[in-house]
């Protein structure tokens, strides 16, 4: 029975052939007339098609089949040790770390600086630590922040008005980070700045 | 131009003329603080002077960004 002759409510069964197994499969002798039929192989179960009589060549349908010896795959043990490590990498410290990124093919390094309480209406400078002037620096603005012991502000650049908690900063070529605040905001007693760098 | 360490993250002390604060910059380093400007009370016993060389490079630190 093909397709067109199956009536509203029939069951048409799409497979020509069935065999328990491979071996019985690959012995079948077919004709011409077989070529492009379907058949259902129980064991391992799929559907296969006929490409092939002479000789006799089964190709399984919509499937992909995946040598394993063709791939290293890590344990679920493996993985944890191996996100655990790459945490380790971002732990964020007052000591030089690495980012586990590169930018322009360079690593990138982190270092976190206290700056101590935001000063009032006035500038503040902080020498970078261990500055060199030949690494290319800049801010880790997501990572830094200033507040006090219950609130947490971003350290942004922003626009030049005394109407709000603006504060913004740079790094001088000299080896400095600089904030200028346009109000007094000395209650923001904790203020970490992040810096990244590359080495050249 | 006078500097001092400073007491805590309030200590801004007066101006020559009176009015708020005279500090121009604070500089932050080994986790002390401080404080440079022209202050009303220049007879404070733990404000001393500036070398010229200092001051120069208060301001240059002042007028980069």
């Amino acid at each position: 029975m093909q397709h067109r002759d199956a009536k509203k409510g029939n069951i048409h069964i799409i497979h020509n052939f069935e065999f328990e197994n491979i071996e019985e499969m690959n012995s079948y002798v077919g004709s011409e007339e077989d070529l492009n039929k379907i058949c259902l192989l129980l064991e391992p179960y799929g559907f296969y098609a006929l490409k092939n009589i002479e000789p006799i060549e089964w190709k399984p349908l919509s499937t992909i089949t995946i040598n394993l010896e063709d791939y290293s795959v890590y344990s679920k043990e493996e993985n944890n040790i191996l996100l655990n490590k790459k945490s380790d990498i971002y732990n964020i410290s007052g000591i030089e770390y690495e980012c586990g990124y590169t930018r322009g093919e360079k690593q990138v390094y982190g270092i976190e600086v206290d700056f101590g309480a935001l000063p009032n209406a006035t500038t503040k400078t902080i020498p970078i630590p261990n500055f060199n002037e030949n690494y290319n620096y800049w801010i880790d603005e997501k990572n830094s922040y200033t507040g006090n012991s219950t609130t947490r502000s971003p350290v942004n650049r922003s626009a030049s008005s005394a109407t709000a908690n603006n504060q913004f900063f740079t790094i001088l070529a000299s080896g400095e980070i600089k904030i200028t605040t346009l109000i007094n905001v000395t209650t923001y007693t904790t203020t970490k700045i992040v810096l990244n760098y590359t080495k050249g | 131009m006078h500097k001092y360490k400073m007491k805590n993250e309030q200590d801004y002390r007066t101006a020559v003329n009176g009015v708020e604060h005279g500090v121009i910059l604070v500089k932050r380093e080994d986790n002390v603080d401080t404080a440079y400007g022209n202050f009303q009370n220049i007879f404070d016993e733990d404000m001393v002077f500036v070398s010229e060389q200092e001051e120069n490079e208060i301001n240059a630190s002042l007028n980069f960004l």
